[in-house]
């Protein structure tokens, strides 16, 4: 039993997370105001059910901790205790306490006794100041001492019910009801047949009767363990079908397993059935009523082994089990099919299912190689053309079926950001506390989903970052008072998609990045030269570069060692930019633009210098061939190119990546350009030889294979075999635009005319 | 004196861990009809169609609770004389009252041994084979 032990705790620890999640929406929706019943019953239940669970498994200090807390939401629920900003707070940390107190009971870190005397301190305090009648005395005997049991009288309530299948009251088919023995042979489950199927069939020919049919286990057979042989068959069923029934019926059932088992059929009358049924009583187990057609299955819940393939079912206990657990038939429509079918399980509890992450990735990676795959196919279509009409259509449609299943795999690792946005209450929360500033961090778009693998990685980031707001961003409160501002600070935390991408935005309404301090560090630590001039938006990115801290005093929070550039780093490795916009005075905006999925990617295959490369078609504007008159030199050798009145930078992509250009730029009359933006909208012209085509391509990291290479983020498995790189953008167009010049186009086009 | 194989009995709870101990401890006992449902709606329409003997429920759970089901319960005559049992941890004297009056049969406090468990069955539909 202690296997199944630990699977329900795991369930229960999953369960918690659950309930630690239902709480801390239900105690953001307090600390929005809303105080209605059902939230506040929610949380009451939340803290409620981990409690009762936490008993069952022993769990005493969880026990103990949630018990306190119970009582004084059970103050809240009685209206003793008035939701205020500051007992919410309270109850907030106690979360944070309870959820660390979760972890601890699942093996993590030992909770520090201090922190939970001290929230349950707060929590009784709430109790102890409850208004109106006095709190619930702590009873260790719930149940009131004068409570007398009800008996009941067990027979007459069986009356009631229309049952047929207990000893006493035992209603008897007709006298001539039909009665089926079958007993297996060990051959039949050699051959993969299932008894259960079997009785399934009897059963569905029983309600084509109109009837219900009668399962007794015959488990007199069954060997002492010691001497089992669990290869070997000794279980065998007797089953009361209605009068109506004909024997025909029940030959189809068995047909085709005739030859690897016993089955008798007989019409019998009241006096054998009921003294067989004495026998066999502790075993007795009866398919459900036929009566019930629909899906509301009783979906019983010991969940049974599935014992198709099992070599036999020598356990009594666990066919009863399932025997207990059998659907009531299924419409009768065709009874020997149902014999054969597989035995449906009707979900009639749950919706969802758990699944092991690794499963759906293998599958996402097997779709990957689909991908691939299915792009080699094209390529040979495309090679024979002409040829083959009919199987270029097969390719068509092959192409969309493999898109439809890619975008359904993505679907399954699609999460809302939700959990970790959640999770950022609590770090603002903490935070908080160790800065001793009021912030108030709101949320918005948590139910933008993102595969799941991005989801995880955005934690850390984001922890940082918002740390970071709290700490740096937002003033203390005598600070933003002085300013004009109200003491509390606000943290916005968003998330919405756009244009193919996961945009997510941290924006504060601190002091905002002070510009002239910022660019004294940097030339302090030698990340800047002393005369260098910078653009406001340089400076803002200083603060992303290693070694770069603002923090007059190392602060608890985000002195912890890691910098901004590891927060860069992380969202870089993503596949994501971050970009900032900060106003003095007003605060600080972080953006953060992160790609939807980390698998695959819609790109432009183009070639440069004789080599396939691929533009992420999300960065692409649009593709147009432009004239040399177009195109200006400045006095330092680049140049820009002017596309209805605006002036962009010009990226010779083969030269930049160190390629040899077979054509010289200047040969031909036009050049094809790809005009690409990065994430904040600032533009360049990659010049290109061809475009060749437009392919959904699977994202292969260069860094594990080779290594980082400046202008490159990934590589792909081209339809041919070929490797081909996939191009970083964002770089190629902030390394255009550091050579050039990042003053208004206006003012460049001034020099460039 | 009923088999415990005889009764058929509907655990109601919204919590899957607390639903599957309680179903092992029943089996323990030699139960074979144990049928699981996570809330009190949910009772309601499996007991509407799947005679029962025996329901034992949480006090607390979402869309409709235990003592809503037990009233539901001992309103419908089809289901008024199924044996009802509370499992609680609720430290609510009035609930725990408000339950008798409902008409109750008996209480199982969280956290139980199958012992208890037995001894509670047993006081209502007497010693279970």
């Amino acid at each position: 039993m202690s296997g199944d032990m630990d699977d329900i705790l795991l369930v229960f620890f999953q369960e918690c997370e659950e309930q630690l999640q239902e709480l801390e929406r239900g105690l953001a929706a307090l600390s929005d105001g809303e105080s209605g019943k059902e939230t506040i019953n929610a949380v009451f239940r939340a803290v409620h059910s981990i409690k009762g669970g936490a008993a069952s498994f022993g769990l005493e200090n969880l026990v103990r901790f949630a018990h306190v807390f119970e009582s004084s939401l059970d103050g809240l629920r009685s209206g003793r205790v008035a939701p205020t900003p500051e007992i919410v707070k309270i109850f907030l940390k106690a979360m944070d306490v309870l959820s660390d107190l979760v972890a601890e009971a699942q093996g993590g870190a030992a909770v520090d006794q201090d922190r939970i005397a001290d929230s349950r301190t707060e929590l009784e305090t709430i109790m102890a100041n409850a208004t109106g009648s006095a709190p619930a005395e702590k009873q260790d005997e719930v149940i009131p001492a004068d409570f007398t049991p009800v008996p009941l009288d067990f027979a007459p309530v069986m009356a009631d019910f229309d049952f047929g299948d207990l000893g006493v009251e035992e209603e008897v088919p007709a006298s001539t009801a039909l009665v089926v023995t079958f007993s297996p042979h060990t051959a039949m489950y050699d051959r993969g047949d299932d008894a259960r199927n079997l009785l399934i069939g009897l059963a569905d020919v029983a309600v084509a009767h109109g009837g219900t049919s009668t399962v007794t286990c015959e488990t007199a057979a069954v060997p002492t363990l010691a001497d089992l042989e669990t290869e070997k068959s000794c279980l065998s069923w007797r089953v009361v079908l209605p009068a109506a029934v004909p024997e025909e019926s029940v030959h189809t059932v068995f047909d085709w397993v005739s030859d690897v088992c016993d089955v008798t059929i007989t019409r019998e009358g009241a006096a054998i059935l009921k003294a067989e049924d004495k026998n066999a009583e502790d075993a007795a187990a009866s398919l459900a009523p036929a009566s019930t057609t629909d899906a509301q299955a009783p979906a019983s819940a010991i969940i049974a082994p599935e014992p198709a393939q099992a070599p036999s079912p020598t356990s009594a206990a666990v066919m009863e089990r399932i025997m207990a657990e059998l659907p009531p038939a299924p419409a009768a429509s065709a009874p020997v099919d149902a014999g054969k079918a597989q035995p449906v399980r009707q979900p009639a509890e749950q919706a969802t299912i758990r699944v092991d992450l690794h499963r759906v990735d293998d599958l996402m990676d097997l779709v990957g190689e689909l991908v691939i795959a299915q792009a080699a196919l094209e390529a040979i279509g495309q090679a024979n053309n002409g040829g083959h009409q009919e199987m270029n259509k097969c390719i068509a449609s092959m192409k969309t079926l493999t898109r439809d299943i890619q975008d359904a795999v993505m679907a399954v690792r699609a999460q809302p950001v939700r959990s970790v946005f959640q999770r950022m209450q609590r770090v603002v929360r903490e935070a908080c506390s160790m800065t001793h500033k009021d912030v108030v961090l709101t949320l918005e778009g948590e139910n933008t989903e993102v595969d799941r693998t991005l989801v995880e990685k955005l934690s850390d980031p984001l922890t940082h970052m918002l740390r970071n707001a709290v700490d740096h961003g937002i003033e203390s409160a005598e600070d933003r008072i002085a300013a004009g501002k109200p003491g509390t600070g606000q943290i916005l935390l968003s998330a919405g998609h756009r244009s193919g991408r996961i945009l997510i935005t941290i924006q504060d309404d601190g002091a905002g990045i002070n510009r002239e301090r910022v660019l004294a560090i940097g030339v302090k630590r030698g990340i800047v030269a002393p005369d260098a001039v910078l653009t406001d938006d340089e400076i803002h990115n200083l603060i992303f570069a290693p070694g770069f801290s603002t923090a007059a005093t190392v602060s608890d929070l985000s002195g912890r060692g890691v910098g901004m550039d590891v927060v860069k780093q992380a969202i870089l490795g993503l596949g994501g930019r971050v970009t900032i916009s900060s106003v003095e005075g007003q605060g600080t905006t972080f953006c953060l633009s992160l790609p939807l999925t980390l698998a695959v990617l819609d790109g432009m295959l183009i070639d440069a210098a004789g080599s396939t490369m691929v533009v992420p078609i999300s960065s692409v504007v649009e593709t147009m061939m432009v004239g040399h008159k177009d195109i200006y030199a400045l006095p330092d050798g680049a140049n820009v190119v002017s596309i209805r009145g605006e002036c962009m930078p010009l990226i010779p992509l083969a030269s930049v990546l160190g390629l040899v250009r077979k054509r010289a730029t200047g040969q031909s009359e036009e050049d094809v350009i790809l005009v690409v933006e990065n994430e904040s909208g600032a533009r360049a012209a990659l010049i290109v030889d061809t475009i060749r085509d437009q392919a959904q391509v699977v994202i292969k990291s260069i860094e594990k294979n080779y290594r980082q290479m400046p202008g490159v983020s990934a590589a792909t498995i081209l339809g041919d075999g070929s490797v081909s790189l996939i191009l970083d953008i964002p770089a190629l167009v902030a390394n255009a635009l550091g050579r050039i010049d990042t003053r208004p186009s206006d003012v460049r086009t001034e020099i460039a005319a | 004196m009923p088999a415990a194989s005889q009764i058929k009995a509907l655990i109601v709870d919204d919590q899957t861990s607390i639903r599957q101990v309680l179903a092992n401890s029943l089996a323990e006992i030699g139960f074979t009809h144990i049928a699981q449902r996570k809330d009190g709606k949910d009772a309601l329409e499996y007991l509407e169609q799947n005679p029962t003997h025996l329901v034992i429920s949480d006090f607390n759970m979402p869309v409709m609770d235990g003592l809503a089901l037990l009233r539901a319960v001992r309103s419908n005559p089809k289901t008024q004389k199924v044996a009802f049992i509370i499992l609680t941890s609720e430290a609510s004297r009035e609930l725990v009252q408000e339950a008798v009056k409902a008409g109750v049969n008996n209480f199982l406090a969280k956290p139980y041994t199958v012992a208890k468990l037995r001894e509670v069955l047993e006081k209502v539909f007497g010693p279970i084979k």
